[in-house]
């Protein structure tokens, strides 16, 4: 018989183990229970609180005047008002209660007004002259890394590095693939609300709907500037939290508000407020790649995991760490080196949500284990069940799971789970996607299933002490016991209020039990209602002291002799009352229990018995610099396969069913349990294919339920519960895991993978949206694939000779290649860092110029010039040409040219390197204008210039964006340097973004002082810096780049690759490498298989990708980037992400960044840019 | 989600209902179900001061068979025009249509009048009266009685044809009786508005409307045209996004919604040529 089977209804006072019913599950389902909107008190005001419309600026002035000049408004409040701190946060007290400098985010608060009615405050809020001077706003977390801090604290929450196991030996198979999470929210029901009342004493009592009191009480009462005890808070009815009321949201607010006017105050916030009111799920962009041996056992994980913290620190700390922490899954993985980064950007702040980090990380490391399967042909459940963690396993924190792990167990139990029966053909239309609306035709239906396992810690972790305190008190209440129970558990609706009933029952054999309301005034801190803690810690303080009160009860009947020894007590009553050990304890309350109630009633005359406990789980530690350490207390984990019919040319998703396995450590209320797991799944199915916040350079498009689409119940699957396993958790009261999270956890990547299997398409960012699938470019559709592991056709490589990874993804078009050539990439909008103006000369444009200058001997000057067979030749031969160029218009229609050649060739930025020592024809001014002029007039419509266009098979070309990035050369006489830097700095040319510095590199060493002190300047007066280095000269060339002239990229660099340490250097300082791999092999190697561009890349570095000198190497970026993926085996994303790397690493401000951003993000869901 | 203030008057007769508008003026609104203006003056989208609530004229709400059309009072209730006899046997496309509105809440407190008068492009009757060719009654000042066809009464975004001080009576649905017919409604989440609607009749020739493809409730002119001119059903369908200029929105982009419009002008075509019903 299944848990599930068991009693769905049991009598008051059952004890562990059956469906006991929930206290307030009637007056909520009756519209009686009393939420915390429902607050009310005699003469209180209403506030309503002033949220920023934008998301970044500073503040010149506020206002408040006309606001209090209207009837009926009480007072209006700001930062100027607040008695004590001005910040507050979860971690890091960050976070303004009212913003008053700077404004950060969409709906930060900057004001408060309480007043008579509603309807009075609104408006005076409304009232409220802001005087804004807005910022550009950071909303790119990428950029956040290296863009000038938007807070005192910094940029970067946190970043960890865990490095774990030795290296690792050849890997048969690798894959690799970028995932991307969106922001989802809790999506509570209840919006915030709360009602203050100032105290008589100076004090004020707060009743708000919250996961945690005492953490809110303090915070609030830091940010009033009174003791703790003169700020009470008190737990009113909870409508939904799933993290979302872990963070202080208007509790500041109210009580100031109170005390202030000296009344009551209450705010409920409308839902577009709640929505700027709370955090969310953080977005992330995690890079995996996978190593495995033939058999498929996993050999080595890299990982970068990247998540936008949004303005404000709240809880970002301990979510970077578990979705770091986390990012390869409940596997064995014996090597692996993942980066963790959780940074501040103008977006809203992100905190905590169902699944805490976890969630993100599974989305992308279900993914790969599903892109392993494919590349090695191996059944996905096998795969898994090849690499799952078994007890006394170490994860790559280091740590040894010492207690139960039944993940093979929650595979295999849902893997093995009965399918639907029959098809998409079987079922009724309105069972079909789309539902009643009747959309779907059944025969462009595709079925797909798709299979996930996951897991997370339970409880805090890294060293924190959550503790929880209850107390139990004993009474008679006319002739029968009634046990009262006082804890600050919140009842958010997870059921706390039903298993202490059911844990007192249990222990004490009491049925009638009540629970005082939870209240920072009358009992010690239950820690939060988060992280699937509060049964087993808010549980094992109850039955502790429950156990506790029953030592009193047994004492008290020694002493009265009223122990008979027929009722069963054991003859070593004594020592056992008396033991304080927690063993004893479980004796003596079940020795309590075997003397009946009526005994109970009779002990209980003599006057009431009340005690409390403090439960404390084990310690945990911190994790160290290498991110290892024994952070977590216990693992849960869970298994979910989905199914999906998915009609491929609507783009619509119906989700059939959802079976799934879980490990519980042991069923205390199955109902209950089965709760969790439904909604966990409704969550899971929503961040699959529904729920996003969308941000549009940090304003929230769609707060409100209208558009943030929430699964409702006709969307929600058939939810099968093919187990819940019950291996009882050491250490656990009652042997019982927390079960709240591992249902969101695997579900969204059981339903991906199931769309995936349906659709033959990558799909690897959540949410899909319908036109993801329907307007995608699509194999093919042959017959239905009946499983998520139908194998990809393998694709023919591009030329035979060619390493080639075997994972292509889901199989392409037949025939086409994995490694893109030139032709897949025409049309991809190009992002080029590192070409020079000097190599922009055709043989036909020098011979002409130098004609034109007079020179003799020309055509075969020309021959020698452009067969320079190093670079030293070649630096000659620049200057040569160069040289050439006499006036203005030269110049100008020579950068037209360029700058209409590179735009043929799809490239729609580029940043070009001008060194004027070349150009011994123009003064150094009027050749940096001439030039700027030449990139404006190639931006207007016009013939292509005197270079002609790089392919008649490239699309219509779009114009080329082109900055200049003025170099030193190495050698170059030092007062020569001061006065390029003087000119530039007392008046920026037009376009030019940066400093860099080329050259003969073996020259440098003498150079060091000089270009320090030029890049120095650079930095001052506000430019870009890069230098050529690792080229000519070896890795010392780039650490001195790094060293001395503090650029943010290097020039090649190629060389780096001789020495580890500076290849971590430049990886842990996200220094980008701009490598052309054409120019390196003419040059450096002699051959491009010598080239060290996968070796690079390997190493974890950033990477652009560029042509150096296009028209003398006869190259294109399309033709330079194909050659690339070539020579380090990359597929299409992996290309695509060197052009975000460029893009990352460009000098351009960040409107233009952003802008060439959203150009580059239809390749990036795609593939390949969809069409129409 | 608190609507500004407003006065609030009750007719008790469509006379009065006139006599209130006039005296209203231009910011009388009329206030039938209300489930389209209450929202948008939840939202502040909406603020007349005068609502004339017309929603209990009983003699408003009626299905009578007219012989070569059938006569629906503008204040009948969704949920009337889903399962009304008359309804289902000459207007079947309609009585489905009216099942598709919202969920069985809304559509016991809607009704077809307001509906059609609100003009919504993303509402469903407006585009199912378009199919089908309905004409609209109207009276207005001193009992000045109209018709207006559907296809003129849209004229831009919740701007109708209706003057200030009109009232709409009656919709008058031609019968087709027999004739195939279809309705596609694609939405991501289960009794949401549609992203995408199509309501097709084939009797004889083709009437099909389309919901959410612009500004206003349209007529899919290309694809009839197409199809008079002899061109196939997939054929035809691939002009359902011709000229028109549809929205974009978090749901979709205008380049999404012509795919959509295509692929399910083309089902509709299908399924309303598959068998008369």
């Amino acid at each position: 018989m299944s848990v599930l089977d068991r009693p769905r209804s049991a009598p008051a006072g059952a004890g562990i183990g059956v469906s006991a019913p929930r206290p307030d599950g009637v007056p909520k389902v009756r519209g009686q229970f009393l939420f915390s909107s429902d607050l009310w008190a005699e003469g209180m005001l209403w506030g309503h609180v002033l949220r920023s419309p934008v998301p970044a600026a500073r503040i010149r002035r506020i206002d408040v005047a006309p606001a209090l000049c209207i009837d009926g408004v009480r007072a209006v409040v700001t930062a100027a008002d607040l008695p004590g701190a001005a910040t507050f946060g979860l971690e890091v007290a960050d976070q303004p209660v009212f913003a008053s400098d700077v404004v950060r985010y969409v709906g930060e608060p900057l004001a408060a007004v309480a007043a008579d009615h509603p309807e009075t405050a609104r408006r005076a809020a409304g009232a409220i002259v802001v005087d804004y001077e807005p910022i550009e706003p950071l909303c790119d977390p990428e950029m956040a890394l290296r863009a000038p801090a938007i807070h005192p604290d910094g940029n970067v929450f946190r970043h960890l590095r865990i490095e774990h196991g030795e290296a690792f030996p050849q890997a048969a198979v690798v894959v690799e693939g970028t995932y991307e999470v969106g922001m989802q929210d809790q999506a509570f029901l209840g919006p915030e609300s709360g009602l203050a009342v100032p105290g008589e004493d100076g004090g004020v009592d707060l009743y708000i709907a919250t996961q945690w009191l005492h953490v809110d009480r303090d915070q609030v009462a830091r940010c009033l500037g009174l003791p703790c005890d003169k700020v009470r808070l008190h737990l009113a009815g909870v409508g939904g939290a799933f993290g979302a009321r872990e963070d202080v949201s208007i509790q500041v607010h109210l009580c100031l508000l109170a005390l202030t006017t000296g009344r009551p105050v209450k705010i409920v916030l409308g839902r577009e407020d709640s929505f700027f009111a709370h955090v969310h799920r953080h977005p992330a962009r995690i890079w995996l790649r996978h190593h495995a041996d033939p058999e498929g056992r996993l050999l080595r994980v890299e990982g970068r995991v990247v998540l936008d913290g949004g303005a404000y620190a709240s809880s970002s700390n301990a979510v970077i760490s578990n979705a770091t922490a986390f990012a390869t899954g409940p596997y064995r993985v014996p090597s692996a080196t993942v980066e963790g980064w959780v940074v501040r950007t103008n977006n809203p702040p992100c905190g905590a949500m169902r699944g805490f980090g976890a969630v993100q990380a599974c989305f992308a490391y279900e993914a790969q284990m599903d892109r392993l399967a494919r590349a090695l042909a191996i059944d996905p459940v096998e795969l898994r069940l090849r690499n799952v963690l078994r007890p006394g396993d170490r994860l790559i924190t280091g740590q040894r799971i010492d207690g139960t792990a039944p993940v093979a167990e929650v595979v295999r139990a849902a893997a093995n789970a009965p399918l639907p029966p029959g098809g998409p053909a079987d079922l009724p239309a309105i069972a079909l996607p789309g539902g009643a609306g009747r959309a779907a035709d059944v025969g462009r239906v595709r079925r797909g299933v798709g299979f996930a396992v996951g897991y997370k810690n339970l409880m805090y972790s890294e060293g924190f002490d959550d503790s929880s305190e209850a107390r139990v008190r004993l009474e008679l209440v006319g002739t029968a016991p009634v046990a009262t129970v006082t804890c600050a558990a919140a009842e958010v609706g997870q059921g706390f209020v039903t298993l202490a009933r059911q844990i007192v029952a249990e222990e004490l054999g009491v049925e009638d039990t009540v629970l005082a309301p939870p209240s920072t005034a009358t009992v010690g801190s239950a820690g939060s209602t988060s992280a699937s803690r509060q049964t087993w810690m808010s549980g094992g303080a109850v039955a502790e002291a429950c156990r506790a009160a029953a030592r009193q009860l047994l004492l008290r009947a020694r002493a009265g002799n009223r122990v008979a020894a027929d009722a069963g007590l054991p003859p070593d009553l004594d020592a056992a009352a008396t033991s304080g050990d927690p063993s004893g304890g479980v004796s003596d309350a079940h020795a309590l229990g075997a003397l009946g109630v009526a005994a109970l009633a009779e002990l209980l005359g003599a006057g009431p018995v009340e005690a409390s406990a403090t439960f404390h789980h084990r310690p945990t530690q911190p994790l160290d610099s290498a991110g290892q350490g024994d952070a977590h207390v216990s693992f849960a984990f869970a298994a979910h396969r989905a199914v999906v019919d998915v009609d491929v040319d609507l783009g619509l998703v119906k989700v059939v069913q959802v079976a799934t396995a879980q490990d519980v450590g042991r069923v205390l209320n199955p109902l209950q349990v089965l709760g969790q797991v439904e909604g966990g799944i409704a969550q899971g199915v929503g961040l699959a294919v529904m729920e996003e916040i969308v941000l549009d350079r940090g304003l929230v498009r769609n707060p409100s339920f209208t558009d943030y689409l929430l699964p409702t119940a006709l969307d929600m699957p058939e939810v099968t519960v093919a187990a819940l396993v019950e291996q009882p958790e050491p250490g656990a009261p009652f042997g019982a895991k927390g079960v709240g999270e591992p249902p969101t956890i695997s579900s969204t990547p059981a339903v991906v993978a199931a769309i995936r299997a349906a659709t033959g398409l990558e799909l690897d960012r959540v949410p899909v949206r319908p036109a993801d699938i329907a307007l995608a470019p699509r194999p093919a559709q042959t017959s239905t694939p009946a499983r998520a592991d139908t194998p990809a056709r393998p694709a023919a490589p591009a030329r035979p000779s060619e390493p080639a990874r075997p994972d292509a993804g889901p199989a392409g078009p037949a025939g086409r290649a994995m490694v893109p050539a030139r032709e897949d990439l025409l049309g991809l909008p190009g992002i080029e860092l590192h070409v020079h103006l000097e190599g922009s000369f055709t043989p036909e444009r020098v011979a002409e110029l130098a004609r034109a200058a007079g020179e003799p001997d020309v055509d075969r000057r020309v021959r020698s010039a452009f067969a320079a067979g190093d670079l030293a030749d070649l630096l000659t031969a620049l200057d040569w040409w160069c040289g050439l160029v006499r006036t203005e218009e030269q110049a100008t229609s020579q950068a037209e040219g360029f700058a209409r050649f590179l735009a043929s060739s799809g490239v729609v930025y580029a940043e070009v390197t001008v060194n004027p020592t070349h150009w011994g024809g123009l003064p150094r001014r009027a050749l940096i204008d001439a030039l700027a002029a030449g990139f404006e007039r190639a931006t207007t419509p016009g013939a292509p210039g005197a270079l002609g266009s790089a392919s008649p098979t490239a699309p219509p070309a779009e114009a080329c964006d082109c900055r200049l990035v003025v170099s030193l050369r190495r050698d170059q006489d030092e007062g020569d340097i001061r006065r390029v830097l003087d000119e530039l700095g007392s008046r920026r040319p037009a376009r030019v973004v940066a400093l860099g510095v080329d050259g003969d590199e073996r020259s440098a060493a003498a150079r060091r002082r000089v270009l320090a002190e030029a890049f120095a300047e650079a930095a001052h007066i506000g430019l870009g810096r890069t230098a050529h280095a690792g080229e000519s000269s070896g890795p010392e060339g780039v650490l001195a780049a790094l060293d001395d002239l503090g650029v943010t990229r290097i020039d090649h660099g190629v060389r780096a690759v001789e020495d580890p340490s500076v290849l971590s250097r430049l990886r842990d300082q996200r220094v980008t490498l701009d490598v052309c791999p054409t120019s390196n092999a003419r040059l450096l190697y002699g051959t491009l298989d010598r080239h060290p561009l996968a070796a690079l890349d390997a190493a974890g570095l950033a990477l652009s990708i560029g042509t150096d000198d296009p028209l003398i190497f006869g190259v294109d970026l399309p033709e330079e980037l194909s050659r690339a993926a070539r020579l380090a085996a990359w597929d299409l994303p992996r290309l695509r992400r060197c052009q975000h790397d460029a893009l990352d690493a460009a000098f351009c401000d960040d409107a233009t960044r952003s802008s060439l951003s959203r150009r580059l993000a239809p390749w990036d869901t795609s593939g390949r840019k969809s069409e129409g | 989600m608190i609507p500004a203030p407003f006065e609030y008057r009750r007719a008790g007769s469509v006379e009065e209902a006139l006599g209130l508008l006039e005296e209203g003026g231009e910011d009388a609104k009329l206030l039938a179900g209300g489930h389209s203006l209450l929202p948008l003056m939840k939202l502040r989208l909406a603020a007349p001061s005068v609502l004339v609530d017309i929603g209990r004229l009983r003699d408003l709400s009626y299905v009578r068979d007219g012989g070569e059309m059938i006569a629906i009072g503008a204040l009948t209730r969704h949920r009337e025009v889903e399962t009304n006899p008359i309804v289902a046997e000459h207007a079947p496309l309609l009585a489905h249509v009216a099942g598709q509105v919202g969920d069985p809440q809304v559509r016991h407190r809607g009704t077809i009048g307001g509906s059609i008068a609100h003009g919504d492009p993303a509402s469903d009757l407006p585009a199912a009266a378009l199919a089908l060719g309905a004409t609209f009654e109207v009276v207005g000042q001193g009992g000045a009685a109209r018709s207006i066809p559907a296809a003129e009464f849209f004229q831009g975004f919740l701007e109708t044809s209706l003057q200030p001080g009109e009232i709409l009576t009656e919709i008058a649905v031609p019968k087709t009786t027999g004739a195939g017919w279809s309705f596609q409604k694609f939405n991501r989440r289960a009794q949401d508005w549609a992203i995408v609607g199509v309501a097709a009749v084939r009797n004889g020739s083709t009437g099909i409307g389309l919901v959410n493809m612009g500004s206003t409730p349209l007529r899919a002119t290309a694809v009839e045209a197409a199809l008079a001119g002899g061109a196939s059903l997939e054929e035809a369908a691939s002009h359902a996004a011709e000229g028109l200029d549809p929205p974009a929105d978090l749901n979709a982009s205008p380049e999404y919604r012509a795919h959509l419009a295509r692929v399910l002008v083309r089902r509709a075509l299908e399924e309303a040529s598959a068998s008369p019903r």
